[in-house]
Formats: C-alpha cells, structure tokens, sequence
C-alpha cells in the first residue's frame, strides 16, 4: 500500500534538497577540479570550473529544469550538519514511457565508502519508483568505475547494454555500460 | 574521387525545409514508419510551425548531420537518415534512419542508405564508433543492421511503453574497424 509516512527525502544520515548558491559553489568547484570523481560522474571530458562558472550552470540547470520539466535534481547534504556531501539526478524522463536515467555522486573521497550514496540512491530510486511512478531507471557506467559498477549491481541494477569501446580516455578505449533496474524489480527487493 | 554520398541505388543529400517538412508529415502518417520508428509519442505541428523549425535547424550548423535519402532512378526523397547525439572527445555518433516511402521497403534501399551514412561517419568525420538502438520487434531494420556490419551489444527493457505495455529495443554497435573490413574488397 501507499504510505505517506514514509519520508521521501531523508535518510538515516542524509536529506535531499535544493541548490544553494551561497554555499555549495565552493565546494562543488573542488570536486570539478579532482578527475576521479568527474570522470566517474560525466563521459564529457573533466572541466575544472569556478565558483562564478558554477553558479552560472546551476541558473541553466534550474532553467532547463523549469522549460523541460524532463529532470530532477537533489542536492545531497548531512542531517547533522547540513554540509553538502553530493547530488543525485533523475534526468532523461519520458513521461509517456515513464522512463528516466539516474546519476549520484558522492563529492569527497573521504565521503565514499561510508554507506552516503547507498542511501542517496535508495531515496532517489523511492522518489523515482513510487513518487514519478516511472517503469524502469538507467544508469550509463564506464568500465573502469569498478566501484559504481560494484554500487548499482549491490542496488539490484543488471546490465543490459555494453556500448563497446564507446569512451576514450587515458590514451586508451573503454567499453559504457547501461544498467538497468525495473520498477517491478525495485518493489520486490522492498519485502 | 570517390562520391561517398552515392551508392547504386540512393544517394544521401541535403533538402530544402518546405520539402523535407511535407515528407515527414506525410510519412509519419502511415503507422507502420510512426510506430517503429519514434520512442515518444508525436504531435502534430502545422506545417507554418514544422517549417520554422526545420529552418531554425537548418541554420544551426548544430552537432547533427541529417540527410535526405532519395532514389538514383527518380530522384524521389524517400526517407531520412543522420548521425546525432555525436561525442567528438570520444567519437562516438548515434545513427537515425527512416524509409518513409512505403514501397522502397524491403527492397534493399535502406542497407544502402545505412552504408551511406556509416561510409560518411568513419571516412569524413573520422569517428570510431556508430552506435543505435531499434524496437526489438522490428525485425527487418535489425536484419539490416548486422547485414551492414552492425553487432548486438544488448537489450534495453521497457524503452518505450504503449497500450500499457513496455516495448524493448535491442541496441547495436559497430567500431570503425570492424566497419572497414566489411568494406574490403569493395571499389
């Protein structure tokens, strides 16, 4: 059954929510600035960016948001302290189709491993499944994220698609993978 | 020099908006090119509106190439075909294609037209890999496909739904290398 109690946007240790464009600039700019953390959230080349150049995209990301209305778009913070530990995006949706692509990413290497983006991914997948009544969630994984391929499989994702050699980085080519988890799949890892 | 445009039965070519724009909204008319080609469900734009922005487009200069397909013998536009999504960092390109004239179908037109594109994507973009995806019950475009050269890299599970029930598509792949190998021994 549907039950409004349970909460959509917070977690043991987390909350979902907005933009802020006082206070996340500063940190999200040293994340655009570490390859390990852009090369695993982007396929687009790493772009290091300024507090100034993000709060720009973060205008284009609320006004493409507001025209499309095809994405939505958290922003990860700690309950404890409202620090801002990453974001997570439900993108790409096909009302019709009720299809969408999920993203996650934890920003400091020291906030990974800690359980943050389990959680993350848990309210995100809850929001995307019950509350946008979508069938199915992809998510686009380079090879060589070992630990977001290990991540979304451990979430129930199964790859479906290995675009072979579709990605060129450190000199060399990398198969992109689409997993895959449908909502049915999702409800039945909820019992 | 070769012309990588033409083939022996179609030749890929730009068109004039008012052209393009009455062909698409004829084509997309019979059911059977609407219904495996789009994803998502179309409206109908007026023709004033569908114009505006095949014209918009046309002056974009955008990240896509869209062809015209038409018919050496009669010079007839039979369908559409084009390379978009395209990511030159990693030279990637997704390829489009539609045969909107209903009896050119079947007939070996649009193997050629798919070549056409594939010779235009490896041999003057200089990319590494074509990648599409079609519904899984559109048999003779996937038939096509691996006859090109094109390999199955998956299934994606409910990429559309209609009448409440999810349609699969089957994605396809093909690497430049692979790609000239099927072109050995062809003048």
């Amino acid at each position: 059954m549907f039950d409004i109690q349970i909460p959509l946007f917070e977690s043991e240790d987390l909350r979902l929510g907005a933009l802020d464009y006082e206070k996340d600039p500063e940190i999200e700019a040293r994340w655009t600035h570490d390859p390990e953390f852009m090369r695993n959230m982007y396929l687009q080349p790493m772009r290091p960016l300024s507090q100034f150049q993000l709060k720009k995209k973060y205008e284009a990301l609320e006004k493409k948001i507001q025209e499309e209305k095809k994405s939505y778009h958290f922003r990860i913070r700690s309950r404890a302290d409202d620090r801002l530990i990453g974001f997570g995006e439900i993108y790409g949706i096909a009302p019709a189709n009720a299809t969408g692509f999920v993203r996650i990413g934890i920003g400091s290497g020291g906030d990974r491993g800690r359980g943050f983006g389990k959680q993350a991914l848990a309210l995100l997948m809850r929001y995307a499944f019950v509350e946008l009544n979508l069938f199915r969630l992809t998510a686009f994984i380079p090879e060589y994220n070992t630990a977001g391929l290990a991540f979304f499989q451990k979430a129930g994702f199964v790859e479906e698609v290995c675009r072979r050699e579709a990605l060129e980085r450190d000199g060399r080519r990398w198969d992109l993978l689409h997993y895959g988890l449908l909502a049915d799949e999702w409800r039945a890892r909820q019992k | 020099m070769k012309d990588i445009l033409t083939g022996k039965l179609v030749r890929l070519c730009a068109s004039e908006p008012d052209e393009s724009t009455k062909a698409f909204s004829a084509w997309d008319r019979d059911p059977e090119f609407a219904g495996l080609l789009h994803i998502n469900p179309e409206r109908f734009w007026s023709l004033k509106q569908a114009q505006k922005w095949a014209e918009e487009d046309a002056e974009k200069e955008a990240d896509e190439f869209f062809f015209a397909i038409r018919a050496l013998a009669d010079e007839k536009m039979i369908g559409f075909t084009g390379l978009m999504d395209i990511s030159w960092p990693n030279r990637e390109a997704w390829v489009v294609i539609g045969i909107g004239e209903a009896g050119y179908r079947g007939r070996g037109y649009g193997t050629e037209a798919m070549s056409l594109i594939l010779q235009y994507a490896f041999i003057e973009l200089n990319l590494h890999r074509a990648a599409l995806h079609a519904y899984e019950h559109n048999a003779r475009a996937l038939h096509s496909y691996e006859k090109i050269g094109f390999k199955r890299e998956g299934r994606t599970r409910g990429v559309a739904r209609r009448n409440n029930q999810p349609l699969n598509s089957i994605n396809m792949g093909v690497l430049r290398s692979e790609w000239l190998v099927t072109q050995k021994g062809t003048p």
